[in-house]
């Protein structure tokens, strides 16, 4: 009956049509996430992580190495210089993980999200977005903080003659890798959240998936493919890849990276068909 | 303007909204009223598909909200004030609302003035007051120079001067060939906003009418009657088949006669009256009994013979029927 509306009498207000645009959604989640204090400080204390912890545990090993005795046994074992600068982006996809999670859990909590909702009531659109604009500013500090690592954490072991530089093989890979390990921890965060909608439960879940379950899945034993269950875990997946060389007991670089890419896609498709389906 | 047909939302077992029809048009304000719990935020959320429908279906402009290419034009909702990161300032809330459309900033500017929020704008929403977080879901509804206003309870938390305000923008909003819908638990203040009400109780539709025929449709709720010749009127009121009851200072609350019959019949037997006035029952009175009706009525419907059907009542309404003796004292 409504196509007759203006049939029968009721004007339509004719004021200016503001159309909702994909650029806009992005625009407007760029907006939405640098205006929230508790996420500037997340993203901030991310960098801090990842170039602080690589610099101090490039400096320890330094120190461990310029020791005669100490050094002897650490070069006897063989050790990875570019890791030792990268242990900050393990401590650090825990802190991009909760970024993730807030940025959709939190429109939950304070009710947000009706507001977002309202003005984009496709939903996938705000999501999509999201989603985006996370990825990208994660990708940028993130790389940015991983070259400083490195660099920074090079500079020290360089004076034990031991510093990896940029030109190594696989360096750049490793680097890279790192990069797409947070990014993808910040998306599967995004997707959890979107399915838990509660900050807290979806943060232990994603922090208990990378911390805990790795260390669950050593007690499976292989009769029943512990091995297998292992290599293909989520946060197990990225090992090569995040490392110079392969690294033997896990998945290969190109198939670690893309069974990780999967498991973050299914988090954020699972996260996207709740959005679409549940009341908020 | 919106049309709601044959709405329905269950949560659970609980059926909050029951096969609702109603239209809101544009050009007046429309009051949806309803006591608390009612089904009237749900039917204003399914309005906006933020809640999906059991059955039926809403549009606005002839359309789904959700396929509308222009949602902030299309509707600007007041839903309630915590729709709101509370981490993030006024100004900054309603930027990232304008971008998602590109509407202006200077339109962001308009809207804070408009709602009188220009010194706090700056502030993180979570330390506002409930007055100024419902200034702010005002600025927020009014961004995209909306075909359709709706509002959920606008004057809660407002101060005397924030009520009036609101009042006249509904009116002026209206004014301007907007469709104006506005939520409310309180009939006094419909019956100076509204031109039009949509009634709710339980979920269920009690009136869809003008507010002056609501207004026409108050009933005499008895006649007061006070005289000296207390036996002689007790006789002729239960002579006529009308009941009586007295209410202090010598008053008696005549009720099953009119004040024309009860004079009549006084004159004829010559009682000597020193009062005689009908008592109407206040807007907000009708309001409560037409709403506790459907609640009645819904506990009859539940089976006469039901072990549920007394205790279902729930004592909220209860209290309200309980307390309707003592309010028409006070309203006379």
């Amino acid at each position: 009956m409504s196509a007759d509306a203006k049939v029968a009498g009721f004007p339509q207000y004719a004021g200016t049509r503001y159309r909702v645009t994909f650029g806009g959604l992005v625009r407007s989640e760029w907006i939405k996430f640098w205006s929230v204090r508790s996420v500037v400080v997340t993203m901030v204390a991310s960098v801090v992580a990842i170039v602080g912890l690589g610099v101090l545990i490039a400096w320890g090993t330094a120190t461990t190495l310029a020791d005669p005795e100490t050094g002897a046994v650490m070069t006897a074992q063989g050790f990875d210089a570019t890791a030792a600068s990268l242990q900050g982006a393990q401590m650090a996809t825990l802190i991009v993980a909760a970024v993730g999670v807030i940025v959709i859990a939190g429109e939950f909590s304070t009710g947000m999200v009706r507001t977002s909702f309202a003005a984009a009531p496709g939903r996938l659109g705000v999501y999509a977005a999201k989603a985006l604009v996370l990825a990208v500013s994660v990708a940028v500090l993130s790389a940015v903080a991983v070259l400083l690592a490195f660099l920074g954490g090079q500079a020290l072991l360089d004076r034990e003659g031991v510093g990896a530089s940029l030109g190594d093989d696989g360096v750049v890979r490793a680097l890279a890798g790192n990069v797409a390990m947070l990014v993808g921890v910040a998306l599967a965060g995004l997707g959890v959240g979107a399915l838990l909608r509660n900050t807290a439960g979806a943060i232990s879940t994603v922090l208990a998936a990378i911390f805990v379950v790795p260390l669950l899945l050593m007690l499976v034993p292989e009769s029943w493919g512990g091995d297998t269950i292992r290599e293909y875990w989520f946060s197990n997946a990225v090992m090569s890849a995040t490392a110079v060389a392969e690294q033997p007991d896990y998945l290969g670089v190109v198939p670690g990276l893309a069974v990780f890419a999967a498991w973050v896609a299914v988090l954020l498709g699972l996260g996207a068909l709740s959005l679409k389906s549940r009341d908020v | 303007m919106i049309e709601a047909v044959g709405l329905r939302k269950v949560y659970g077992k609980k059926v909050a909204v029951h096969d609702l029809s109603f239209t809101v048009r544009p050009g007046i304000v429309t009051g949806f009223l309803g006591p608390n719990g009612s089904g009237k935020s749900t039917t204003m959320r399914m309005v906006l598909g933020l809640d999906r429908p059991t059955a039926g279906h809403v549009l606005v402009d002839g359309r789904p909200f959700v396929r509308h290419h222009a949602p902030l034009s299309a509707v600007g909702a007041l839903l309630d004030a915590k729709a709101v990161h509370t981490g993030r300032s006024a100004r900054k809330h309603l930027q990232a609302m304008a971008a998602t459309a590109g509407i202006p900033r200077k339109r962001v500017e308009e809207v804070i003035d408009l709602v009188g929020l220009g010194e706090v704008a700056g502030k993180r929403a979570g330390g506002f007051s409930l007055g100024m977080g419902q200034r702010l879901g005002i600025a927020s509804a009014l961004l995209g120079d909306p075909a359709t206003v709706m509002f959920d309870e606008p004057v809660n938390g407002l101060d005397p001067d924030g009520i009036l305000w609101i009042r006249n923008l509904m009116k002026d909003l209206a004014a301007e060939g907007r469709a104006v819908f506005v939520s409310s638990h309180l009939m006094s203040e419909m019956a100076l906003t509204a031109q039009h009400l949509v009634v709710i109780g339980r979920g269920r539709l009690i009136a869809d009418e003008s507010v002056q025929s609501f207004v026409d449709r108050v009933q005499p709720r008895g006649v007061v009657v006070r005289t000296p010749q207390v036996a002689e009127l007790t006789e002729l009121v239960r002579a006529a088949g009308g009941t009586l009851r007295p209410i202090g200072d010598g008053s008696f609350d005549v009720r099953e006669m009119t004040a024309e019959r009860i004079g009549d019949a006084a004159a004829a037997r010559g009682v000597a009256l020193h009062e005689l006035t009908t008592v109407k029952a206040s807007l907000e009175e009708a309001f409560m009994e037409l709403t506790a009706g459907a609640v009645e009525y819904q506990a009859r419907s539940g089976g006469p013979s039901g072990p549920g059907a007394a205790p279902s009542v729930p004592p909220a309404q209860a209290a309200v029927a309980d307390a309707r003796p003592v309010r028409q004292e006070v309203s006379r």
